[in-house]
């Protein structure tokens, strides 16, 4: 049964799925459906955990940011401080940090968990970065 | 270093971390005490990046099954809408709907907080004041309205279109599209419907006619000698120049009061704690005739003080309708412009093709506090004209966002609510521990919004007269002007027919000479029309001198702007418009005029420190022009010195009272300083003058440095303009603005001018005005508090008055298109 089920072994596919399908399903979906989205690219990758975490953190991170910058720059940009007061963040480009690591943060720890759920022979066979213990 | 997991052990922590991931998501989709859910909050698909908004406004087409034909709605440059109807019914259906465009979420907290239902959105820290609202009879007096004008078949489809209107705007929006607000405070809007009309109505109530000073003259008199209670609190404020021109008779009999029982002493209030409420409400308006015009016609001004919020108070707003029915046009249709108040249809303050009127506070007794007597402690009956009459509980139920539901049971007499429970205080600032109120806004059968639908159509004097019959349970001084060339003003409202000083004390809740049966007949009312002396106006100042044969009340605003209005008006001629711009940003004030001179004379310098710096300070304070000008060096240094005098000059004789006891006026003060009348102080008035100014002068040295060449009005002074639900960051907190409460420029702290209107009557109508913040009450849009800075250094706007749909087309930045479903 496991073994139907495609898996992504490159990280730039799963850098590119990741950041079109939370983009897709966001305009129908709640926020947290970036957070599925990273469970699910942890369970289809047969990267290291950590690489799904990466990855999975840059391309939520980088979506929120372009997205909240694409709305700045064609609106206009003054709630950023207003906001920034309400959140008590002494800038207003902080808000943009906080966006992408809300959606970001989230999305990637289900993405590491998932990874850790998952134990595919085939992961064993990636290049390891680990230390000798 | 890492720890490689393997089989059970690498799943179990899996487990663990996808639980803490499922925690955080939730964590980060739920509100945490008073913090808004930050998952949908920040998503750039939902949250507060769906509200950024680039300048200008969209061009829109919708469509609605409830409009007759289609409305064409003309934005101008500064975002105000014109709407262009061919009914009645479409016209308010369409200012429903760009209201709710721009000012749905102001519109519907404001409810919320009006009916004391914020304890819903924020939860238990809003208990008491939900109580205090329900225990003033909000919802009660909503009610009472809501019934008034859905009684009259033309406000009642007025107020019905305007809400189909408000909710077709709401019904077409997704969660993303709602106000950045509603998403801070995790709401949703609710529908309008026309009991939200009544709250509003309740709510412009409270804040211009809840006032009472009853219990605390009541402790005054009780507590003080007669000689000293007389002179602390005259029947009549000194130097004031009432609004009705002392010389004008009264020729008509006057309903007589009746006369109350002689033994009735009100027993002293000591449950309330010693504070006084935050001054400041009050209004201009003025008008002069053609002849103290260049032109030769009449001009209008208008500024009602509030507290300043953002969003505005106020909405501009054109409405033009022919009312084209089967037979061709009527005589209701309309075209008006003015400001609105979100919530309720119909131009409050404006004009017309043919007239203007704007308003000022009455300051006349509006609300009666009662002493009752309860049969027993089961308060069911309480004694009136000899019986006992049953008590009518209300129940109030305050839903409570993460708590119980709080029951709170409110009495009710016939003269009005309990307002404050009996074993404890819930509002401060209201009236004694299980006391009644009668108040004007609790009154049925008044129809504001009748008023406001007549005047806004009203051709002639006469037409206005009559819309003004209607003007009855939230009184204010409409002044008047018309393109004919006459000016009036008249104290509008339907007052109790009183004895003298019914109201101003607590009154007998026994006695039925206290209850209000008779009130003063339209036609008696203070009026003035075409004046000899050429103009009107009026400061929330006394209506009229002590020959007027009704007593409305006692405590009504004091000299300063008054005076000085007329002052200014009496001495010019050849008056234009850009003149009143000037007048109404005077910060000129006859209080410091009337007071520094004496303050200076008794100062002593002998054995003062740094006598360099203070005589260059006295030097500045000499020189000065009384304007609380922005720059000003030692305008804030005499409203500081002023105020510790006050305090320094009452202390001791108040500080022997343990009771609320609210201090004499300022101005009386002054008349006591002046007059040699030093004996009512208990201190030694030349120490008191030389300790406060030590004070005042240790104070803002330490604040801003002691070289007074470089105190700087603007800069140090507080002028705040906060938001509606005081979200921080989304207000101004330090605003650069001239004035002070005593100037015709009444900007105080929170509380200033909130539309400034000018508006001459000739061939055509010319009219300018300004209010500070603006049309949007989106944060994220630029032009959200664009209109500050103008509004603070006193720039104008030209009102937009268009004839008809074609009118200055080039004036057109964006339309609207409301059309009707084709069947």
């Amino acid at each position: 049964m496991m073994s139907r089920i495609p898996t992504i072994s490159s990280l730039f596919v799963l850098f590119v799925l990741v950041f079109l399908s939370a983009l897709l399903l966001q305009f129908y979906l709640p926020w947290w459906i970036v957070v599925v989205t990273g469970f699910m690219a942890g369970l289809l990758s047969t990267r290291a955990p950590w690489q799904n975490f990466l990855i999975v953190f840059s391309a939520i991170a980088l979506l929120w940011l372009s997205a909240s910058a694409v709305i700045t720059l064609k609106e206009s940009s003054v709630l950023l401080p207003r906001m920034a007061g309400l959140f008590q963040l002494p800038k207003p480009w902080m808000v943009f940090v906080l966006t992408a690591l809300v959606g970001a943060l989230p999305a990637s720890l289900a993405a590491l968990g998932s990874s850790w759920l998952t134990d595919r022979p085939e992961r064993t066979e990636e290049p390891t970065t680990e230390e000798p213990t | 270093m890492t720890i490689r997991l393997t089989g059970n052990k690498k799943r179990y922590s899996a487990v663990i971390l996808l639980a803490v991931t499922v925690a955080l998501t939730w964590a980060l989709s739920t509100p945490v005490a008073t913090l808004p859910p930050i998952g949908p909050l920040v998503s750039p698909w939902q949250g507060f990046w769906q509200n950024m908004e680039r300048d200008g406004i969209r061009n829109l087409t919708l469509n609605s099954d409830k409009l007759r034909s289609t409305v064409i709605v003309r934005y101008d440059e500064r975002g105000v809408p014109h709407i262009f109807a061919d009914n009645n019914h479409d016209l308010y259906f369409a200012q429903g709907l760009v209201t709710a465009r721009d000012r749905l979420w102001q519109i519907d907290f404001q409810n919320r907080a009006a009916a004391g239902r914020l304890s819903e959105i924020v939860g238990p820290a809003a208990i008491d004041y939900d109580r205090a609202q329900r225990r003033l009879g909000m919802m009660y007096g909503a009610e009472i309205n809501a019934t008034s004008f859905m009684s009259d078949p033309r406000t009642a489809k007025m107020v019905q279109a305007y809400a189909d209107g408000y909710n077709a705007w709401v019904e077409q929006l997704r969660p993303r599209d709602y106000p950045v607000e509603f998403k801070i405070l995790n709401t949703e809007p609710e529908p309008f419907t026309p009991l939200n009309a009544g709250l509003l109505l309740m709510n412009m109530s409270q804040t211009l006619t809840s006032d009472t000073r009853a219990h605390t003259q009541t402790n005054a008199r009780a507590l003080l000698p007669e000689e000293i209670y007389q002179l602390l609190y005259p029947d009549e404020l000194p130097w004031v120049d009432p609004i009705i021109p002392p010389e004008q008779t009264w020729d008509f009999e006057p309903i007589r009061p009746p006369t109350p029982k002689p033994d009735f002493i009100p027993q002293i209030v000591r449950d309330l704690p010693l504070q006084d409420l935050d001054p400041g409400i009050g209004s201009n308006s003025w008008a002069v005739d053609g002849s103290k015009t260049a032109g030769g016609y009449p001009i209008l001004s208008n500024d009602p003080h509030l507290s300043v919020t953002l969003p505005s108070i106020w909405y501009e707003i054109q409405l033009h309708s022919n009312s084209v029915n089967g037979n061709g046009v009527t005589s209701d249709g309309i075209n008006a412009y003015g400001v609105s108040l979100p919530g309720a249809p119909g131009v409050i303050i404006g004009f017309n093709e043919n007239l203007a009127w704007g308003v000022t506070n009455t300051g006349s007794n509006t609300l009666d506090v009662f002493e009752i007597e309860f049969r027993d402690n089961s308060r069911t009956e309480y004694l009136h004209d000899g019986q006992w009459k049953p008590v009518r509980p209300r129940i109030e139920e305050i839903r409570v966002r993460g708590g119980d539901t709080v029951i709170d049971t409110v009495l009710y007499t016939h003269h009005g609510p309990v307002t404050q429970p009996f074993d404890e205080i819930t509002a401060p600032d209201r009236f004694p521990k299980g006391h009644a109120i009668q108040w004007i806004a609790h009154l049925p059968e008044s129809n504001v919004l009748l008023a406001v639908y007549k005047y806004n159509r009203a051709r002639n004097q006469d037409e206005f007269e009559t819309a003004l019959q209607h003007f009855t349970n939230l009184p204010q001084n409409v002044t008047y002007a018309d393109r004919d060339g006459n000016i009036s003003i008249g104290h509008m409202g339907r007052f109790p027919v009183r004895f003298y000083g019914q109201g101003s004390f607590i009154s007998d809740g026994r006695d039925p000479a206290y209850d209000w049966n008779k009130f003063v007949p339209f036609e008696h009312l203070p009026r003035s029309f075409n004046p000899e002396r050429g103009f009107v106006s009026s400061a929330n100042q006394a209506p009229a001198t002590r020959d007027y044969p009704y007593y409305l009340g006692r405590h009504y605003a004091g000299f300063s702007r008054g005076a000085r209005i007329n002052e200014i008006l009496s001495v010019s001629n050849n008056i234009t418009v850009e003149f009143f711009e000037e007048m109404l940003m005077d910060n000129f004030s006859l209080y410091a005029e009337k007071i520094l001179p004496f303050k200076l004379a008794h100062l002593n310098t002998d054995n003062v420190n740094y006598k360099h710096f203070v005589n260059s300070l006295i030097n500045m304070l000499v020189d000065w022009d009384y304007s609380f000008d922005i720059d000003s060096p030692v305008a804030l240094f005499f409203d500081t010195w002023k105020n510790e005098l006050h305090d320094m000059l009452w202390e001791s004789l108040f500080n022997e009272f343990n009771v609320y006891l609210r201090r004499p006026s300022y101005s009386t003060t002054f008349r006591l300083l002046l007059d040699g009348d030093h004996h009512v102080f208990a201190t030694d008035v030349n120490e008191a003058v030389n300790r406060s100014f030590r004070k005042a002068v240790d104070d803002l040295t330490n604040r801003f440095g002691d070289d007074p060449g470089k105190w700087h009005y603007g800069n140090d002074r507080t002028m705040r303009i906060r938001h509606l639900a005081m979200l921080p960051g989304f207000g101004h907190d330090q605003v650069q603005a001239s004035g002070t409460p005593e100037a015709i420029n009444a900007t105080g702290t929170s509380h200033a001018p909130s539309w400034r209107m000018i508006v001459e009557l000739g061939p055509e109508i010319r009219a300018r005005g300004h209010f500070p913040g603006g049309q949007t009450g989106n944060p994220g849009h630029p032009a959200y508090d664009r209109t500050l800075q103008d509004w603070a250094g006193g720039t104008f706007h030209d009102l937009h008055f268009w004839m008809n749909q074609t009118d200055d087309t080039a004036g057109t930045a964006s339309t609207l298109t409301l059309k009707p479903f084709m069947n």
